[in-house]
């Protein structure tokens, strides 16, 4: 993907931004491209789209269903299929496995999605993507720490009534586990996090004649600092193969950010860099950005951030080349998982 | 929930051998329970066990042996992630062997708070 070469400058204070799901803090409304740090759904990230209706089938047979309602009746890839999947409604462990095998964990958790657009250039053609999120490793997952759930029984066990058909309103179990998790949720976890997605761009739709699209991968690791920070180191690397209407090139990037507050707001600085090689024009580009700022949440996936960078680029190409500025948004647990713990 | 919301189930099951209940989490929950038991007849529940899915205590309980006509009452509290599916399945066996249909399961979804909470009524025949 080309973009017009981005001049040295530097942004000022009260730059406001809003910012959804995936965008970056400064700079955001110039760059052209904003990769997730770790994309829940990175087959929908790699085709660039916002699939306004996924499927999100919750049983094997369900997943079937959904995946023969995206082939049409001639047997090609339909256009604008969109559908995503977790391991935790499919293969459904009991609580001891869940906390003491890590494989069972990672699977239950892992998030799969398939999405199909339209290709650039060739409207009979499809672009299809098969993306996987994987957690490697969740400190802020409190089904998988026994001192919660065994400390979240004593008390449900609170709620019992005395006598049977005395009742018991659920809004005592709610408050029990409401509390412990508020005593117990660290924003700032330890986490590990990987995602790949793959396409393929099928001639004329069908299913038999793909072309490799391409792929990508993420990784993105987070350390808490003591209750108040986080650090977070990633890295993430592009392929994009010579298809008719695309770019040949792959690409690198990587970053570290430090996070100091709370879940609602916090304070920001990152260092980030991406070098993309290997273009249809010999040409390497590297490029980098550092930015200091303030985020604050306002709602779920929505954030308001604000702050100052620089940019700058070191290539060894021509002026009139293609400058990729590496914007990502430090996103690192897995939004839907959060939301359950809370 | 009122009594009068209860799950009512019957089983079949031997006077003269004592029942042994156990209670199994199958999904990613914990689920808080206590039991009772109620002679025929009578107005008197006796709680028989109490506990949860997620400590280190077993969840198995021996009562009886009851005569047909008793009943055993249990309350369970689930909590997991919110709007998630959860599985509880309550065995009577008798003998080490499961008596009939004595598999109760107890599916459900646990509410956007993270919780939900049901009473099944027993009547043993």
């Amino acid at each position: 993907m080309k973009t017009p070469r981005m001049p040295r400058r530097r942004m000022a204070a009260a730059a406001l931004l809003a910012w959804l799901g995936g965008a970056a803090g400064p700079g955001a409304q110039e760059a052209t491209e904003y990769p997730e740090a770790v994309p829940e759904s990175p087959a929908f990230t790699f085709l660039e789209a916002s699939p306004a209706r996924i499927a999100r089938p919750s049983s094997f047979r369900d997943v079937g269903v959904a995946l023969i309602n995206g082939i049409d009746q001639e047997g090609r890839a339909s256009q604008g299929f969109a559908l995503e999947g977790t391991g935790w409604n499919l293969l459904q462990p009991d609580l001891r496995a869940y906390q003491s095998d890590w494989w069972r964990r990672t699977l239950t958790n892992v998030r799969v999605s398939v999405g199909t657009v339209k290709a650039t250039g060739d409207s009979a053609a499809t672009d299809l993507a098969v993306g996987l999120n994987l957690t490697l490793w969740d400190g802020g997952d409190l089904m998988a720490d026994r001192s919660f759930t065994s400390e979240l029984g004593r008390r449900l066990q609170g709620c019992a009534p005395d006598s049977p058909g005395a009742g018991t309103s659920e809004e005592c179990l709610r408050a029990a586990r409401a509390g412990l998790v508020k005593e117990k949720a660290r924003w700032n976890a330890t986490r590990v996090g990987l995602s790949l997605a793959l396409g393929s761009r099928l001639v004329d739709s069908e299913l038999s004649d793909g072309a490799f699209l391409g792929g990508r991968a993420w990784l993105v690791g987070a350390m808490g600092l003591g209750t108040w920070g986080q650090a977070l180191a990633q890295g993430a690397y592009t392929y994009r193969p010579a298809l008719e209407g695309a770019t040949q090139y792959q690409s690198g990037s990587g970053g570290i950010r430090a996070i100091a507050g709370s879940a609602q707001v916090n304070g920001f600085v990152e260092i980030l860099g991406e070098r993309r090689w290997g273009t249809d024009d010999g040409a390497d580009d590297t490029a980098g950005q550092w930015s200091l700022g303030v985020e604050a949440r306002v709602a779920k996936d929505l954030w308001l951030s604000t702050g100052f960078g620089d940019r700058f680029a070191a290539h060894a190409a021509a002026p009139d080349r293609v400058i990729v500025i590496a914007n990502v948004r430090w996103g690192v647990a897995s939004a839907a998982r959060m939301g359950m713990v809370r | 929930m009122s009594k009068g919301k209860a799950r009512r189930v019957k089983l079949e099951v031997s006077p003269t051998v004592p029942l042994d209940i156990d209670i199994a989490c199958t999904t990613v929950h914990v689920a808080a329970y206590r039991i009772w038991h109620q002679a025929k007849g009578t107005d008197q529940w006796t709680v028989i066990g109490e506990g949860n899915t997620a400590d280190s205590a077993t969840d198995n309980y021996a009562t009886g042996p009851h005569p047909a006509g008793d009943k055993i009452y249990y309350w369970l509290g689930v909590s997991g992630p919110p709007g998630s599916k959860y599985e509880v399945v309550v065995t009577f066996s008798q003998g080490g062997q499961m008596v009939p249909d004595g598999a109760v399961v107890e599916k459900g979804r646990v509410s956007d708070g993270g919780a939900a909470a049901l009473e099944t009524e027993v009547t043993l025949r």
